[in-house]
């Protein structure tokens, strides 16, 4: 199949901060690609670059064949964009918006009508298409937000964040629409989402972005199987080299890391007033990253989790060890990028 | 040809846009065409009396003659009325002629009279009116006694609620905060007065015949009108420009920008889009305050309707692209408000676009308020006005200073479409 985007070393330069560092992929006609990273990690910025809204520091892409810093006219009627944040007029009705969105890519007369009228009925407006929508629930408004990208019929998507902050009703019917364009009309899509379960559904390949790089880009389930058997992370009272040697020989144990390393004696003693009060398993839930004052925090990568899991309980026990808090991932995207990251992909 | 209007179209489609933002702003809308509406007359009015104060000898008040020819009951009520108005000084004579003939010599603004049989008229269901006879020097006053007299004369509802409102106004905007009462009294049956002479006007059969008497030899008749309405067309125009600016940062922070930019618009479409949206707000502002002021306050607009349209799109076109300008350059939306509303206010006064002191704009005098007004665009689009209006200018001075405007615009669409771009 050929390709509809091809990147090629995009880098942008915030002065010293560098947002995007050398990206370089290739989606395919009619594939849904993802685009995935935690906060901060450039995704829209490498998508504002490729539809045009910023220029790149360093590094072009063709897009349907037309280069982007050559040809950008060309590039800009193939894409259609639909931004993370709300990016409508709100004291317009939906339809004003939609239609001045269609004037401006050179939609007229019965043309802009038809487009309009039909990509109502694909978010489901069509009913209060004539209310201004500052009186819309949220839902509605990123329903309409996706409209928006679709009236001039792109050639090549990008949803950025389409469903953040959605209700699962919403989230559901925006999931259709896109499943449907895509597999209806052939739409390529560029799909970047903090939800692993709706990568994992709509898209084929997806490269997980850190910091502004590619770390890994491959299908689904190729990303899935480099992981084997599921991530424990786990918070320790202390930790010494013997232990993590001795969980290390576990059969069920492929490796262990530390995340956050033994803390100074004041912070192992406010890890533990933390773990009495409880408070240690909301400290859990967070970035494991964050210095929260609690004890050693370990990555236990495993063959399988559960066995693991037994194994390791039973030698902390054999040694006398309390633990903080467990969080097990099994396989799955969100693990994977834990795995190549350190990070979680919500914080 | 069909290149040039698809090129054009995408213009369009923004300013289409932008007008129907705007339009859908009331708060925006009262500032533009409420706002100046009410300021010029009380503050014309205001004038007009504190200089006729300065010639004459009682303060603040209107000198008339009252003449009942009436014997009956609606004569004495009308007389009576018009006797307990704080802003009339009234002089009761006995007939018609010699109030004419005394009017026409200047001796006071205007004369009410009230015609013999007034009162069997009115009973009678038969049409009769009040006469005004104004001294043409005093127009502006005069037409003050004119809508005073059809409030004297008429059934006082609406006239009431008038009053309240204007009353309302004038406590709530403070514009008088600091004003004696007696002044505020005589602001607020002025500003009432005037909008009932312009009712009067608009009715089909008016309650009273105005006459405009008197020497034609005793000069030109001067309307502080003509000195004020231009200048506050021009100072309100400016009003525009922090909305202008703010709504570019809206259209950024909000990121319908995104779409603008991923679309295959021209920069010089997105920065044109807003300009002729506004040039035509600004169009439809200046003709709503003229007209407004040509009906209500006698405002002279000369007569060449081309001179008046050239120089209003040169104002709009300045107005729209000092927005712009302030958009791109300034980081938030509240600092493109700010500064925008900074320059409507100041920029008026140092350019000296309204009188001081006299009837004349401030700049025609010459020396340092002059050269500064050279270069601030205030100046030429009030000059601009002012030639269109008395009639002074000539199609090639007026044109100049619509060239400057336009130069201005130039420069500020130069560095708007220069300095547009993302991040
Ligand atoms: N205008 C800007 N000026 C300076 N730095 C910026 C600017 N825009 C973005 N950045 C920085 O660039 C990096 C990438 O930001 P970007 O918005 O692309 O991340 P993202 O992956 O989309 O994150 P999120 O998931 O939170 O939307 C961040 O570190 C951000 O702070
Ligand atoms: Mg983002």
């Amino acid at each position: 199949m050929p390709a509809i985007l091809e990147a090629d070393g995009l880098v942008k330069k915030y002065g010293e901060h560098v947002a995007v560092d050398d990206i370089s992929f290739a989606v395919e006609e009619g594939e849904v690609f993802g685009l995935l990273g935690p906060n901060g990690a450039g995704k829209t910025t490498t998508i504002s670059m490729l539809t045009g809204v910023l220029e790149p520091t360093a590094g072009t892409a063709r897009i349907g064949g037309h280069d982007l810093r050559t040809e950008p006219t060309e590039v800009k009627r193939i894409n259609g964009l639909v931004p993370q944040d709300l990016a409508l007029y709100p004291t317009l009705s939906a339809r004003a918006n939609l239609q001045f969105f269609g004037r401006i890519y050179g939609l007229k007369g019965r043309d802009l009508r038809e487009r309009v009228d039909d990509v109502l009925e694909v978010v489901a407006l069509t009913e209060r298409a004539n209310e201004p929508i500052e009186k819309y629930s949220g839902g509605m408004k990123r329903r309409v937000n996706i409209a928006a990208g679709l009236v001039h019929q792109p050639r090549l998507l990008f949803l950025d964040e389409p469903t953040v902050g959605v209700d699962p009703q919403s989230r559901n019917h925006i999931f259709e629409s896109v499943m449907k364009l895509n597999r209806e009309r052939r739409m390529s899509i560029i799909y970047t989402s903090h939800y692993m379960e709706e990568v994992e559904l709509l898209c084929t390949r997806a490269a997980i972005v850190d910091e502004g790089r590619i770390i890994a880009l491959d299908t689904i389930r190729n990303l899935i199987a480099r992981l084997g058997g599921g991530v424990i992370q786990m918070g320790l009272e202390r930790l010494d080299d013997e232990m993590l040697a001795a969980m290390r020989a576990l059969p069920a144990v492929t490796a262990v890391t530390i995340v956050t390393p033994q803390p100074a004696a004041t912070a192992v003693a406010a890890a533990a007033a933390a773990a009495v009060t409880g408070e240690a398993a909301v400290a859990g839930e967070d970035r494991p990253t964050d210095a929260k004052p609690a004890g050693p925090v370990v990555k236990i990568e495993t063959r399988r989790s559960q066995d693991a899991l037994v194994q390791v309980v039973g030698y902390l026990n054999e040694r006398d060890v309390g633990f903080t808090s467990i969080e097990i991932f099994e396989p799955n995207l969100e693990s994977v990028f834990l795995h190549l990251t350190g990070k979680k992909l919500r914080e | 040809m069909r290149r040039l209007t698809d090129g054009l179209r995408p213009t369009l489609a923004i300013a289409w846009k932008e007008l129907q933002v705007t339009f859908r702003d009331r708060g925006l809308l009262a500032i533009l065409f409420l706002l100046p509406l009410v300021f010029a007359s009380l503050f014309s009015l205001s004038q007009q009396a504190a200089a006729d104060a300065a010639t004459g000898a009682v303060p603040m008040t209107i000198d008339v003659f009252v003449v009942d020819e009436d014997d009956g009951p609606y004569g004495a009520q009308v007389s009576s009325v018009l006797g307990r108005m704080s802003v009339l000084r009234i002089e009761e004579l006995a007939t018609a002629a010699e109030a004419r003939e005394r009017i026409g010599q200047g001796e006071r603004t205007a004369a009410v009279i009230i015609p013999a049989r007034f009162s069997d008229a009115i009973d009678a269901y038969t049409p009769t009116r009040l006469e005004v006879v104004v001294d043409p020097v005093q127009q502006a006053l005069g037409a003050v006694v004119v809508g005073l007299a059809n409030y004297a004369a008429s059934p006082v509802s609406t006239q009431g609620e008038l009053l309240e409102g204007t009353r309302r106004f004038v406590d709530r905007s403070g514009v008088l905060a600091s004003a004696p009462p007696e002044v505020q009294a005589a602001v607020e049956a002025q500003t009432v007065g005037a909008i009932m002479a312009q009712l009067q006007e608009m009715q089909a059969e008016p309650p009273i015949r105005v006459e405009t008497d008197g020497p034609t030899s005793s000069g030109e008749p001067v309307n502080l009108m003509d000195s004020f309405m231009p200048a506050f067309a021009v100072m309100f125009a400016f009003f525009l420009t922090g909305h202008i600016g703010q709504t570019f940062h809206k259209e950024r922070d909000e990121g319908t920008f995104r779409r603008l930019l991923a679309s295959p618009l021209s920069h010089a479409s997105i920065v044109a889009g807003p300009m002729v949206a506004y040039t035509l707000v600004v169009v439809i502002q200046v003709t709503f305050l003229f007209a407004i002021g040509a009906g209500a306050f006698r405002l002279d607009l000369g007569d060449s309707l081309a001179g008046l349209v050239a120089v209003s799109l040169a104002l709009g076109v300045t107005v729209a692209c000092f927005g712009l300008m302030l958009g791109v350059v300034t980081r938030t939306g509240r600092q493109a408000d700010i500064a925008g509303t900074l320059a409507a206010f100041v920029l008026p006064f140092i350019s000296g676009i309204f009188p001081f002191g006299g009837f004349d704009p401030a700049y025609l005098a010459g020396g340092t308020i002059a050269t500064i007004g050279m270069f601030i665009p205030h100046m030429h689009a009030a000059e601009g006005f002012r030639l269109v209006m008395t009639g002074e200018g000539t199609p090639a001075t007026v044109l100049v200073q619509v060239g400057i405007l336009l130069g201005f615009a130039a420069i500020f669409f130069g560095i708007a479409s220069r300095r547009l771009r993302f991040d």
